[in-house]
């Protein structure tokens, strides 16, 4: 894993009733790492019992170096790491980050970005607008949210957009019609999505149906489980055996246990923790791993056991 | 030449992607045949373009006969009505096939919806390194250059930008002697 950055919390903003903006300066020097629209960063967070490792967009200008943005919505399922920064995270708190990564890049040749956003999804969207999508590029953004305590970026994203930006709210019976919304677009578009998994597997079906190139259609998933029913991992190099319970992943229930494996992006995207499985049915829920590999390797971020069974790693 | 270096395109019989609602088929005289075949896959919802200098006749309600001069500002002016779904098959010669897609990508159209397949004579055209004049149809190496004079190597490196083999001065230290000319092959 990269080296991780040490920060202090400058200043913290309620944008929505659920919805929290935490401004990060460095504890060291001026200037924070570069980083591209659509990049995320890692905060740990340990509260009295644990230690979180939670992923946040970025939502400040990436020409801006002397400090990041990010913003946190309660989750009300929370493990703890939402739950510590919206209540216990004060002014001048200190933290470590890891350095921004980016699996959301915006293509530099678009004709015309569409962008989707669920929820607390537009995050990623934000660091977006000062660079404009690369070249010249038409932008059109669709945000859906549940209700007002969700809404955040709404007047900011207004004052971007204007009348390009159309909001749904969901608690007043408005629907985005995704299938109609993407048969409308001009050829060369692409459509960048990010939210819930259900928005995203929408998009992405309805872009297949519509023969759209795989290479058009972006998507972040926002949060991937990485819960599900307890289970047992043996290593085969020590023979030692893990419980994994059901509120931690395996990658975290190997750290637990002093058990380093390299890792970067905690989503099952980047590939980083791919490690050899010798034995056991996996769930796999990356999107990493090709179909044939999926027999040989799992990827521990986001993946578990099928069945609570037993898996064996070859660690 | 090891076999495992690949400098040129291998190509393939393209297939029509039935996912798709709208299929664009731009073909030269040479692809014209096989454009028909793959036509009767699609139905309705497809448009094919003839880029030709020649009278044909005997094409269907939804080809459009075009001059190679006007692909270019066609494609401009037309893509925008395509919806973003839509395939693009190019056939026909490879400078040809190759000239289109770059054209193609100039207009933000992304490769993977995109499909090549070259048909007709295997004919070459060659990038003169020297000049920068490209001289179609070649079909021996050396070829002289029509810019600059030169006998150009025909090198078997293909540029699917220029859609053109690239040609160096044959023999260059000593450029009095000229190798027998070969006839080039696939």
């Amino acid at each position: 894993m990269n080296e991780l950055l040490r920060v202090s919390v400058a200043a913290i903003n309620q944008l929505a009733p659920d919805i929290k903006e935490f401004i990060l300066r460095p504890v060291v020097g001026s200037e924070l790492p570069a980083f591209s629209p659509g990049s995320h960063i890692i905060l740990e967070i340990h509260d009295a019992k644990n230690l979180y490792r939670n992923a946040y967009s970025l939502t400040s200008s990436p020409f801006d170096r002397s400090h990041y943005r990010i913003a946190v919505q309660l989750q009300q399922d929370s493990r703890g790491g939402s739950r510590y920064l919206h209540q216990a995270m004060s002014v001048g708190d200190q933290l470590d980050i890891s350095p921004p990564n980016n699996y959301f890049a915006f293509e530099q040749y678009n004709k015309k970005c569409l962008l989707i956003a669920g929820g607390i999804g537009v995050t990623p969207f934000m660091s977006l607008f000062p660079d404009k999508c690369g070249r010249n590029a038409d932008i059109d953004m669709h945000y859906v949210f549940r209700d007002q305590s969700q809404a955040a970026f709404v007047s900011k994203l207004r004052d971007q957009l204007g009348g390009r930006l159309s909001c749904y709210q969901r608690s007043q019976g408005q629907r985005l019609d995704v299938a109609r919304l993407l048969s409308e677009q001009p050829l060369g578009t692409h459509v960048y999505v990010c939210g819930p998994e259900r928005l995203i597997e929408d998009v992405r079906h309805q872009a297949t149906m519509l023969g759209w190139p795989e290479s058009t259609v972006h998507f972040e998933k926002f949060a991937v489980a990485t819960n599900g029913a307890p289970f047992s991992v043996r290593l085969k190099k020590t023979g030692r055996s893990i419980k994994v319970a059901e509120d931690e992943s395996l990658l975290d229930a190997l750290h637990r246990n002093g058990v380093e494996v390299r890792h970067l992006c905690r989503a099952g995207v980047c590939g980083e923790c791919k490690t050899a499985l010798l034995q056991g049915p996996a769930e796999h829920r990356d999107l990493y791993l090709a179909d044939a590999e999926k027999s040989e390797f799992i990827m521990p971020c986001v993946s578990r056991a099928r069945n609570a069974a037993e898996l064996v790693l070859d660690l | 030449m090891h076999r495992h270096f690949f400098s040129k395109p291998k190509y393939e019989p393209l297939v029509v992607n039935t996912g798709s609602r709208y299929h664009v088929f731009i073909s030269d005289e040479q692809g014209f045949q096989r454009t028909r075949e793959l036509l009767a896959a699609v139905a309705n919802n497809c448009q094919c373009l003839l880029v030709t200098d020649s009278d044909l006749t005997g094409m269907s309600e939804n080809c459009v006969k075009l001059e190679a001069d006007h692909l270019q500002v066609y494609l401009e002016q037309q893509v925008v009505r395509f919806p973003a779904g839509s395939r693009f098959y190019l056939l026909g010669r490879e400078a040809f096939i190759w000239k289109t897609y770059s054209a193609l990508l100039a207009l933000c159209i992304p490769r993977d919806q995109c499909a090549v397949e070259r048909c007709g004579s295997i004919e070459r055209d060659v990038f003169c390194v020297h000049c920068r004049v490209i001289n179609s149809a070649v079909t021996h190496s050396p070829v002289c250059c029509e810019g600059c004079g030169r006998e150009l190597y025909v090198y078997d490196h293909f540029s699917k930008r220029l859609g053109s083999y690239m040609g160096f001065q044959v023999n260059a230290e000593c450029v009095a002697e000229l190798p027998e000319k070969e006839l080039l092959m696939s």
